[in-house]
């Protein structure tokens, strides 16, 4: 049974069910500082009511649209592509820093280890070069946790990639997000993940799963089993 | 002529989303915007914060008005505001918050009764003051409940806990409030 002088502050603000009101009623009845707690909690509660409210600083002004910035992080990414093309070269695969956006998979087990590393050292900064996203409006799937435990610890990105990082304190999940134009190509053993197109690789020790969604790919890279990790990849597409 | 006809029997939740329209971006900045910044402002306790919060919110609010069904949108916004916040807590600790969310004892005692010297809760710095030294999970518990006016049902489902939880947790933070205040 829960100790009566818990159920109080549900008492004031009515929310609890008859047993438990008639239990806390004998404790008042009973209880030689019970009125007095609870006089003191209804005191906070009024205090906390009563704070003013606030007015910003200065007046809140429209985030860009999101749907520009896609748009506008694809355009370099096609120029890029188209000159690379043209110089008769393969884009994808390519370390190539004209477009960061291009990342092979083996770059996004990287920057996957670098997260694992942030996390198990509880160490500030980010990724690779990856930069924590102020401007949230260019990333598509962002839930706030996968499942399993699986709470979103931070958003970084780059032109052209968005990394969501992902930990139950024990484990990480990175999930990448990329317009299509920009990623790798989708290599692996072919499988489905709901209705959608998948990848999926094993790379040192980690699963690496790509989904094509629209005109973007969500690349999911973890440990804990391809199982585990489909679900959560649904679980972003869907989001 | 077309005369409108209003439901006889009380408004149900559904009734009001069908009444209500989807506001736009600048009707939610117009109308809302003391709203959100007060919120923002009482769990960050810094208008620098508090500013760095809304910006946040205001995207995820941009991004997510496609969804929103109407019906309550003070208890939608005010959940944004406050995972936002909890978000930001989580990316600057760069860990879960292992030692909240379930060991209550551990975390906030329960006090002993005391009276709270009321001339002190007359000022609003000394109790926005005392909030911050709330755990963050403890402090949306409290700022929703008390501050927003939400249903502890209604926290329950902003915070994604269950509703023993928001119970527990908004009666270990103000009791932790009286602690601090006295």
């Amino acid at each position: 049974m829960t100790d009566p002088a818990e159920l109080l502050s549900a008492y004031l603000d009515g929310e609890l069910d008859p047993a438990e009101r008639a239990q806390v009623e004998a404790y008042l009845a009973h209880a030689v500082d019970g009125r007095a707690q609870l006089d003191g909690l209804a005191q906070i509660r009024s205090a906390l009511r009563e704070l003013p409210s606030l007015d910003p600083p200065q007046p809140l002004v429209a985030p860009p649209v999101s749907a520009v910035g896609w748009a506008r992080r694809a355009v370099p990414l096609l120029v890029a592509a188209a000159a690379v093309l043209l110089g008769g070269f393969l884009l994808f695969g390519r370390d190539d820093s004209s477009s960061p956006g291009a990342m092979d998979t083996g770059q996004l087990l990287a920057l996957h280890q670098d997260a694992q590393r942030m996390m198990d050292g509880g160490v500030d900064g980010a990724p690779g070069e990856l930069t924590m996203l102020a401007d949230l409006s260019d990333v598509e799937h962002m839930p706030e946790d996968l499942g399993a435990g699986m709470q979103r610890m931070g958003i970084y990105g780059t032109d052209g990639l968005v990394q969501l990082v992902y930990s139950d304190g024990a484990h990480v999940v990175s999930v990448f997000e990329q317009p299509h134009d920009g990623a790798a190509p989708m290599l692996g053993e072919p499988m489905e993940v709901g209705d959608r197109q998948a990848m999926h690789q094993s790379m040192g020790g980690s699963e690496v799963l790509m989904v094509a969604e629209g005109d973007m790919v969500v690349t999911v890279v973890g440990e804990g089993g391809l199982d585990s990790l489909s679900a959560m990849a649904g679980l972003v597409v869907s989001a | 002529m077309v005369s409108l006809s209003l439901p006889a029997s009380p408004v149900t939740r559904t009734d009001r989303a069908r009444l209500e329209a989807v506001p736009t971006w600048e009707e939610i900045a117009r109308d809302q915007g003391r709203f959100i910044y007060t919120v923002a402002y009482r769990l960050t306790g810094s208008a620098s914060d508090a500013d760095d919060l809304v910006q946040d919110v205001l995207l995820r609010v941009q991004r997510g008005l496609a969804t929103y069904t109407p019906g309550n949108l003070r208890g939608w916004l005010s959940r944004i505001t406050t995972n936002a916040f909890l978000d930001s807590v989580r990316r600057a600790k760069r860990r879960p918050t292992d030692a909240l969310p379930d060991d209550m004892d551990r975390v906030l005692p329960a006090s002993d009764a005391a009276d709270v010297d009321s001339a002190s809760l007359r000022l609003p710095e000394d109790l926005q003051a005392a909030l911050l030294e709330l755990p963050a999970e403890f402090r949306a518990a409290v700022v929703l409940s008390d501050v927003v006016g939400l249903s502890y049902q209604d926290v329950s489902e902003a915070l994604s806990i269950p509703v023993g939880t928001v119970r527990s947790r908004i009666h270990r933070g103000r009791s932790r409030l009286r602690e601090i205040l006295q």
